[in-house]
């Protein structure tokens, strides 16, 4: 076993034949060691990183007195609904659907805070003692999603900020 | 790519025995066999598993009571501390949908544990003061960690990117079904300590469809 086919005269008056014989054991040994080493090394559960800056209690940076920062984004969770607003706006508001926060509709109101001012990168996401993770979780991951382009950082909301009501 | 008929049998005593004779007409023991789909199939999984392959590792340290949110827009994760805070959820055997229920499930007893490093810090996070915001024990491992690298490595921690410096990053691992007020001790524990860039981690959302679920099942689950 694992040989490749014999080379056949394949012409006329005795010319060589061109096929040539593989020894394909070397090669299913190969890989046979490569299947192992990565089935052994494999890692089934993937995971990715939700970064959140300057969280509770942090001295918030010192602002460049020359540059007008543009109005602060809140989003605020509680255990039943999700608010966002502008600073100096009415916050709208995106009840919970079976208890998840609705992720499209929060999705689109962020994207449309942010085309109106694409300079803006922050969010400060606030959060209701009572408040599970997983929607924390899905709120920050919404936001920072929110991008113009997804392959320019410069026009995401990359900087989320998560503090306590 | 046929297999190579040999000319000579490897073991006379085989050839024989007859095996594979029929009525005392001895047959040839040889069998052509075509390794080409072997081959192909073996390409297939090297190419899927080279294609699954992490050289980071398995960094974080899952269990059954470790059923971590999900994420669509995650980063990738960096190799520095992580604290992890579990939940025995006593609701885990209950039927999700279209999953059938593991007999073997055994309830969880509704504690949560905090951990660093994969180590238990003997802290239920259950029995906490609701006005303490600071845990002694991480903040020391914390402070403990910071000192050790900074001797190891001394000022290297400088040269790193900030989402790998292990002085100031850490990892929070947080069960899915924990309050936003244990949390935040946490956080503000991190904080105190010095590590004010909080990565926490979730299951990628993107690469396995509702899956990256920690728990021992290493399986995928809708949220």
């Amino acid at each position: 076993m694992g040989g490749a086919a014999e080379p056949q005269p394949s012409g006329k008056g005795g010319k060589k034949a061109m096929d040539a014989a593989i020894n394909l054991v070397p090669y299913i040994d190969l890989l046979m060691t490569i299947m192992t080493f990565l089935v052994m090394t494999a890692v089934w559960t993937q995971i990715a990183a939700l970064e959140v800056q300057n969280a509770s209690g942090n001295a918030p940076q010192e602002p460049d007195p020359n540059d007008k920062p543009p109005p602060a984004l809140f989003v605020l969770v509680s255990s039943t609904e999700v608010k966002v607003q502008e600073e100096g706006k009415e916050a709208k508001v995106f009840p919970n659907v079976d208890g998840v926060v609705d992720r499209v509709k929060i999705g689109e109101d962020l994207m449309r805070l942010l085309k109106d001012v694409p300079e803006r990168h922050d969010v400060k996401v606030k959060s209701e003692p009572d408040v599970l993770f997983e929607n924390v979780a899905e709120v920050i991951d919404i936001a920072t999603g929110t991008c113009i382009d997804k392959n320019q950082r410069d026009t995401c909301l990359y900087q989320i900020t998560l503090n306590p009501v | 790519m046929a297999v190579e008929v040999r000319k000579q049998r490897q073991s006379h005593r085989f050839h024989s025995m007859k095996l594979l004779g029929h009525g005392g007409h001895g047959r040839s023991g040889d069998v052509a066999l075509n390794v080409t789909a072997l081959v192909d199939m073996m390409m297939v999984l090297v190419i899927f598993l080279v294609m699954n392959f992490n050289a980071s590792g398995e960094m974080l340290f899952l269990s059954k009571d470790m059923k971590m949110a999900l994420s669509q827009n995650g980063m990738e994760v960096t190799r520095v501390p992580i604290v992890s805070i579990s939940y025995s959820d006593p609701n885990r055997c209950d039927a999700e949908e279209g999953k059938p229920v593991d007999p073997q499930c055994i309830k969880g007893d509704g504690s949560r544990d905090l951990y660093f490093e994969g180590l238990p810090l003997g802290v239920s996070l259950n029995e906490l003061d609701e006005n303490e915001l600071v845990i002694a024990e991480l903040e020391e491992k914390l402070v403990e960690n910071r000192k050790k690298f900074e001797m190891v490595g001394g000022s290297r921690a400088e040269d790193l990117p900030p989402e790998e410096d292990p002085t100031t990053t850490v990892n929070v691992q947080v069960h899915g079904k924990t309050d936003f007020k244990i949390l935040r001790k946490v956080m503000t524990t991190c904080e105190q300590a010095g590590y004010g860039r909080i990565r926490f981690t979730t299951g990628d959302g993107r690469k396995a469809d509702g899956g990256g679920h920690g728990g021992g099942e290493h399986k995928e689950g809708e949220h």
